[in-house]
């Protein structure tokens, strides 16, 4: 670095890069947010999943799961999304959002879960959650709020929010 | 640090102020070796101290630095001098350096030189103390804590480079180096995408932490070759905050 390289240095971000931590979240805006979901959603069934991309190639192997979605934005397309699967899915979202550690960003893996919470009660009326009604509303409002959410995901999520709204006037 | 063939520093496989131990022992070779990176390491910051914290004029703080170097560093043995429980070593190179500077001065004054031909602006303060947030400490500082980053900088594009992991360093020069050191905008995911053909956001994210770590345990490195490993939080604090109050 010359001497003169600080010139159009950011002092704060310098700061910024010592920080010790070394993976202190990083910060993406609405419109990156919104490209990392369509990623998300696109790629294949099995590297989206991550680390629980062995948990489904073990469910194939054991026939647990056949002829599943090529993706997650297929997966939420379906009239009967395979329900294995969609567990699979949650598991994967659950682990992201809680662990620390993790690098996905908070609000993708947020959503995802609430996602895959919903397909299964919507497609099937089958609850995969032990979310009370009430803090599975809030999320799905906290998802439709979102300025970067897919416009198939919102309507599954408001999708959910009828279903739940229309469970609570029985 | 040892030079490759292709001028590549590498590190020495040792931490505890190895650089500063290596400079002070009496083998020759080691000696010019180690004091050889350390002043390159230093210079650019005692230089901007000399510049911008005691205004010497810019035609005086070659010839300054070099009698420095040749005076004080290598005819006086300074570096052997430097002791690790008397304080920080960058201090003690910047009190060292105010201590010649005033003599220096001293000398001339005595010389009575005429004025115009390059002699030194008197010193506001002719004691050697040096108080480390005033201007002139903390500009050196700071050029010494953007030095740091630097050096972790290189080492870490020379290891990815070594390791054929390209993504990694792409990632983080064009999301967070980049805008850092340039004020450039960060690459956006879309682009990242494209450029390193990442298949899954949670690839990419992985690519930034593995970067931020790396970057972390490189900076640790730079940092440990004058620090002791129990100071070297406090050290890189005190750099982080320096850079934060500078402009």
């Amino acid at each position: 670095m010359s001497e003169n390289s600080g010139n159009k240095s950011n002092p704060a971000l310098l700061s910024r890069l010592m920080d010790l931590s070394g993976a202190a979240a990083d910060t993406w805006d609405s419109q990156e947010l919104a490209a990392m979901l369509r990623h998300q959603l696109s790629a294949p069934l099995a590297l989206a999943l991550g680390s629980m991309g062995a948990e489904l190639k073990k469910e194939l192997q054991r026939g647990r799961i056949t002829d599943p979605p090529g993706s997650l934005g297929e997966l939420f397309r379906q009239e009967k999304p395979p329900v294995p699967v969609l567990e699979l899915a949650k598991r994967f979202a659950k682990r992201c959002r809680t662990d620390p550690e993790s690098p996905m960003p908070h609000g993708i893996a947020l959503l995802l879960y609430y996602a895959c919470i919903v397909a299964a009660l919507t497609r099937h009326s089958l609850s995969i959650s032990d979310l009370a009604d009430d803090s599975l509303k809030r999320g799905l409002k906290w998802g439709c709020a979102q300025s970067w959410v897919d416009p198939s995901i919102r309507a599954l999520l408001e999708e959910g929010l009828a279903h739940l709204d229309k469970k609570g006037q029985k | 640090m040892c030079a490759t063939a292709t001028g590549d520093l590498r590190p020495f496989p040792v931490t505890q102020w190895s650089l500063v131990a290596r400079a002070g022992v009496a083998t020759v070779e080691t000696r010019r070796q180690a004091l050889g990176v350390l002043l390159q390491r230093y210079m650019p910051a005692l230089r901007a101290y000399l510049l911008v914290g005691k205004r010497v004029p810019r035609d005086r703080i070659e010839d300054l630095l070099q009698g420095f170097v040749s005076d004080k560093i290598i005819e006086q043995d300074l570096i052997s001098h430097a002791e690790q429980k008397k304080g920080k070593f960058r201090n003690f190179l910047l009190v060292s350096l105010n201590r010649y500077i005033i003599s220096e001065l001293r000398r001339e004054k005595a010389q009575k030189r005429s004025p115009g031909k390059g002699e030194l602006a008197p010193l506001a303060d002719e004691t050697d103390a040096v108080d480390s947030r005033s201007g002139p400490a903390e500009h050196f500082n700071a050029t010494w804590a953007r030095q740091m980053i630097d050096e972790a900088l290189q080492r870490m594009r020379t290891e990815c480079q070594t390791s054929g992991r390209v993504d990694i360093w792409g990632v983080f020069e064009n999301r967070i180096v980049l805008p850092a050191l340039e004020g450039a905008r960060p690459s956006e995911y879309e682009d990242l995408v494209k450029r390193f053909a990442l298949q899954t956001p949670l690839q990419a994210c992985n690519l930034l932490v593995t970067a931020k770590r790396m970057f972390s345990r490189m900076l640790g490195s730079v940092v440990g070759e004058y620090v002791d490993d129990d100071q070297m939080e406090d050290e890189i604090n005190e750099l982080k905050h320096v850079l934060a109050r500078a402009r």
